[in-house]
């Protein structure tokens, strides 16, 4: 605890100084360029496009807003101004800067066609030379959409090419990274937090890719602004709709179908997108042939207003969110299952006349899971969670190019469990917590090939009894270019996590994984990230990343699997110790991508002194993707996935066990006598390796009233038997997918 | 077009290149002993198997074709300052035709655990050298509310029976048993039981009772009629038969044997999918239980009138 005082203290101390070197006088005429980058042909704003000064050789990128901000420009001097972004025509402006009043501009960018081998070469982002980019991740949805899909596209599914992100298997999308559990991962949806991501007991996301407009992740090293989880971060930006012209689009699969509606409003516009299974017949596949009662659907609604006669520079955006699952046999002799997710987010975000916005989020996010248990003999079990959240955030530009980035974020947090224990005893684990956090972010980045951010995200009040204890969490990234080929890159930040799933590892497939407030006889779970990393060029058209990470958890609050009694802790304190090497490898040559990634890793666990590897702690996983644009609309690509084998533990033999079922009666005459098996050490042993390969082909079919996809992928082309999980009793192996020819077909209007 | 080639020719490959390891979940045999020491603190009589872990081949434990009890170890008990020490017998538990009931039993028949919360040491020396030990302590005895509980019949609705939890984490087995008699034709009386289900809230939905921490049982009125209508049902000679007391037996089990009866009866999803099962033992580097139970009884009484409307005649001992 010293030690994390002090660490807090230094970087407080660091970050106060940093502004203080803004301060330095600067020419006094001087202006600033504003800008907005969009689409033309939709209106929707471009995150990441690439915006450069020629006179001045400087440059930045829009953020996930489509803004950008270029400041210390000279006056009385015609700039010319290249924009530019993967997939649209590159746009040069000149403009004239007078005086040292912001300069606004909006720049509509034009697709270049809807084939991405058409992408011009300097349409590709150029990363700046001083970016504090180590172990994020930006998913190109659009790339993702020429891969071979699987059953249907799947966000999450698809980090399986991220080095340093671990799944279990085919059959559950729950995603690991770097040694962290799946509860230690924070999904955000325009920066609401959803609970229960997860649609058919985990096997695909809720969210719909057409939704998206820019996702962000973090596998570690993230900023002050992101908070509450201890290994990941997923930032999802959704579109705000087509601002020109009403679209809709429609998609079917072997699972869902599903539809998107877009188009303008007064002052705005919109989007709606809905998507529902309409066939669960394909999920037998996934568990070992029983068919599955699932239905499930998600709906998302956006709408953003901008009236300038209303605030100049502002906009207002409502975003809701539905996702609902059942599981119903329609008996009364078996259980019901619900699960729901609801969120609804309102946010203001303005621009001033000052290089500075701001952004105000109020939301709610709730979660609720269910089991009825109807005439059976399992146990009502519900939980319920709401999250209240009111952020503010801020972000001020200095002339100096520095940046620096405030903001609050209160948030009130109640969960309800209700469960009913083997001994009948009923647990009503009813809480409710508030956590005042504020955070600072200084981005030191007027040297050309130097960049760090440095900052802390302070939690005044915490969720937990024990987190309410003020508590300091500093975060550090840094970058320095030696050559504009070479850059190495660092960050160390601690994390803290105040809520958890009680979820039973030993668990293949899950149903039930409420959320909790960590129980006040349990500290908050802590980790701390140190991660290095360097980033080159070694041919052209070939970048390079390898990172090396070490993470330890303390305080990591486990399901207590030896409980029996309700006077038995639901949880007990571990604590975890992960690090490895990653390397991803991205070629892109014409018409042709290639991407390689592996990690090797390493992940323990200590739990009552004894210490195990976690279930998806796989020692090496590589993936290969080769994506070819053969012209004329034809794309063919493939996924190969490797991992070595991921533990499990092993079974030493039987012996013979009396289950007493009358205690009134001899219990050696009367009691029942069945083999039992003894298990060996936990996760000793290792499964065999895991290797897949998919193949993918697509056509897009431009017709004069609508431009139609269709694609047809082959899952696990030499039909690998890859071990899901054995049966103890018979031994039997159950194997994830099997070769599985799918198709999909979307239709866009 | 070359790149398509490659492509193309590493599908070709892949695709004769299907294929399956040859795994097994199996690790190295161990030398292992389950134990199992259910004991009575209420009778002198206490019974304690002990068996080894076997391995098979493939994965059906029923083909198992030695018999894994152990009958040639040295099993003592340590309480209250004596050492018991149990002696082997072979038994033949009826229907068994495979090696999984136990062939023999270790036994004493001067060892009664009484006491409240008195600590149970066992030592088991085998063969080998190896010895394996266990603690537990008796269960704390108990009262009844008088207070709260029920001791008449009839009632309007239901009957309660109430006790004190005087320590946690203890199991509480009960059950009612109405005690009858009929009268034989040699003018004698022949004695049986018939048990009276719980309120559904305590049982299973088989009927039977659930053991559980509950502090108290409920019956309800209707469920004692149907067992008294059912104990001569068919038969037009109520007249011989007597009806004795009800007694409300409950068992409990302590810590330990209260956790082994819990993991022995998990319920569970069929949807989830959990490999590892859950265990409990208290025996040191083994298997199996050391636990203690004992038996308290609450005696309902019947008011004659509500007898006589059935036919039935009270039991005069």
């Amino acid at each position: 605890m010293r030690t994390l005082r002090t660490y807090g203290k230094f970087f407080i101390i660091v970050c106060m100084l940093l502004p203080a070197l803004s301060s330095q006088i600067l020419p006094q005429e001087i202006s600033r360029i504003r800008g907005f980058v969009t689409d033309s042909l939709n209106g929707e704003a471009l995150p990441y496009a690439n915006v450069f000064i020629e006179e001045l050789k400087r440059g930045t990128s829009t953020d996930a807003y489509g803004a950008f901000i270029i400041t210390n420009v000279p006056v009385n001097n015609t700039y010319s101004i290249v924009i530019s972004y993967v997939g649209y025509k590159t746009k040069y402006l000149s403009i004239k800067v007078e005086s040292a009043k912001i300069i606004e501009i909006r720049i509509a960018l034009n697709p270049t066609g809807i084939q991405l081998q058409a992408v011009e070469k300097i349409g590709e982002r150029e990363t700046l030379p001083n970016e504090t980019d180590l172990s994020i991740q930006r998913i190109d949805v659009k790339r993702l959409e020429t891969l071979p899909k699987g059953i249907e596209l799947d966000i999450f599914r698809s980090l399986q090419t991220v080095p340093g992100v671990q799944f279990v298997s085919d059959l559950t999308s729950r995603y690991y990274v770097r040694g962290g559990a799946s509860n230690q991962n924070l999904v955000l949806i325009n920066g609401i937090p959803i609970y229960n991501p997860f649609h058919a007991l985990g096997m695909f996301s809720v969210i719909d890719p057409d939704m998206i407009n820019s996702l962000n992740f973090y596998k570690g090293g993230w900023g002050a602004e992101y908070g509450g989880r201890l290994s990941s971060i997923m930032d999802i930006k959704t579109k705000d709709g087509n601002k020109i012209n009403y679209a809709s689009k429609a998609t079917a699969s072997y699972l869902t179908g599903k539809v998107s509606v877009e188009g303008p409003l007064p002052y705005g516009s919109f989007m709606i997108t809905g998507r529902k299974s309409f066939s669960t017949h394909v999920l037998k596949k996934f568990l070992d042939g029983k068919s599955l009662p699932m239905s499930f659907y998600d709906v998302s609604a956006k709408a953003h207003y901008l009236n300038p006669d209303l605030i100049e520079n502002g906009k207002f955006e409502f975003f809701t969110f539905r996702s609902e699952d059942q599981l119903d046999e329609k008996d009364p002799h078996r259980e019901k299952f619900k699960w729901t997710n609801e969120v609804y987010g309102l946010k203001w975000i303005q621009f001033y006349n000052e290089p500075f916005f701001s952004e105000v989020t109020i939301s709610l996010s709730k979660f609720s899971g269910e089991l009825l248990p109807n005439l059976t003999d399992s146990k009502h079990r519900k939980n319920n969670v709401s999250d209240f959240s009111f952020l503010t955030d801020a972000t001020y530009t200095f002339d100096s190019q520095d940046v620096i980035m405030f903001g609050t974020h209160v948030k009130i947090f109640h969960s309800d469990l209700l469960l009913t224990n083997s001994l009948g005893a009923i647990i009503d684990d009813n809480n409710s917590g508030g956590n005042f956090t504020s955070y600072f972010k200084y981005r030191f980045l007027r040297i050309k090939n130097f960049g760090l951010d440095a900052g802390a995200r302070i939690n005044l009040t915490g969720i937990t009894q024990r987190g309410g204890d003020f508590y300091i969490e500093p975060r550090l990234s840094t970058t320095y270019r030696f050559s504009p080929s070479f850059s190495l890159k660092a960050a160390i930040g601690i994390y803290q996590q105040e809520i958890t799933t009680v979820t039973d590892e030993r668990e293949v497939i899950s149903l039930f994984e409420p959320w909790i407030i960590i129980p006040s006889i349990l500290n908050p779970p802590r980790a701390v990230h140190y991660i290095i990393g360097l980033e080159t060029v070694p041919l052209i058209d070939m970048i390079l990343k390898l990172e090396t990470y070490y993470k330890s958890v303390k305080n990591l609050a486990t399901v207590n699997d030896h409980k029996i009694f309700p006077s038995d802790p639901n949880l007990v304190s571990g604590t975890a110790e992960s690090y490895g090497v990653e390397l991803q490898l991205d070629m892109k040559l014409q018409s042709f991508y290639f991407n390689l990634s592996y990690s090797l890793s390493n992940a323990v666990v200590e739990l009552r002194g004894i210490e195990y590897h976690p279930k998806y702690d796989s020692r090496h996983n590589l993936s290969l993707i080769a994506s070819v644009d053969i012209g004329k609309g034809w794309n063919i690509s493939s996924v190969w996935n490797y991992s070595s084998g991921r533990p499990f533990t092993e079974q030493l033999g039987y012996y013979n066990r009396f289950y007493i079922d009358n205690i009134y009666l001899d219990w050696i005459l009367n009691s029942k006598v069945k083999p039992y098996l003894v298990l060996g050490e936990i996760n000793r042993g290792r499964l065999p390796d895991y290797h897949r390969l998919d193949f993918s082909i697509s056509k897009v079919l431009p017709l004069d009233f609508a431009v139609v996809t269709i694609d047809a992928s082959i899952i696990n082309v030499y039909d690998r038997s890859n071990l899901f999980y054995f049966k103890r009793d018979t031994g039997k192996r159950v194997n994830m997918l099997p070769f599985l020819p799918t198709a999909s077909i979307k239709v866009e209007i | 077009m070359r790149i398509n080639a490659v492509l193309f020719l590493l599908v070709l490959f892949f695709l004769f290149y299907g294929c399956e390891d040859d795994f097994s979940p199996k690790g190295d045999e161990v030398e292992k002993y389950a134990v199992f020491a259910v004991l009575n603190a209420d009778t002198n009589y206490q019974q304690i198997v002990v068996s080894k872990v076997y391995q098979v081949e493939g994965y059906d434990p029923y083909s198992h074709q030695d018999d894994p009890t152990v009958r040639t170890a040295t099993v003592n008990i340590h309480f209250e300052g004596s050492e018991y020490n149990f002696l082997s017998k072979e038994i033949n538990v009826s229907g068994s035709d495979s090696f999984i009931y136990p062939t023999s039993v270790y036994y004493n028949d001067s060892f009664k655990p009484a006491g409240n919360s008195k600590p149970v040491d066992l030592e088991i020396t085998f063969e080998t050298g190896k010895t394996i030990h266990a603690k537990t302590s008796t269960p704390e005895r108990f009262d009844f509310d008088f207070g709260q509980s029920g001791r008449f019949i009839p009632v309007d609705d239901s009957i309660s029976v109430y006790w004190f939890r005087y320590q946690r984490n203890n199991i509480y087995s009960p059950r009612m048993v109405l005690n009858y008699y009929i009268e034989q034709n040699d003018g004698s009386l022949k004695k049986f039981e018939a048990e009276i289900p719980p309120h559904p809230y305590f049982r299973h939905n088989d009927g039977r009772t659930k053991p559980s921490e509950n502090d108290h049982v409920i019956y309800r009125m209707k469920d004692i009629e149907e067992i008294f209508r059912k104990i001569s049902d068919g038969d037009p000679y109520k007249n011989r038969y007597y009806i004795g007391t009800i007694d409300v037996d409950v068992i409990v089990m302590e810590r330990n044997l209260a956790a082994y009866y819990v993991t022995s009866n998990p319920w569970q999803n069929e949807y989830v999918v959990l490999v590892d099962e859950n265990d409990y033992s208290n025996i040191e580097n083994g298997l199996g239980i050391l636990g203690v139970f004992r038996k308290h009884t609450w005696e309902v009484f019947i008011v004659e009138s509500f007898l006589n409307s059935f036919g039935y005649k009270k039991f005069n001992p």
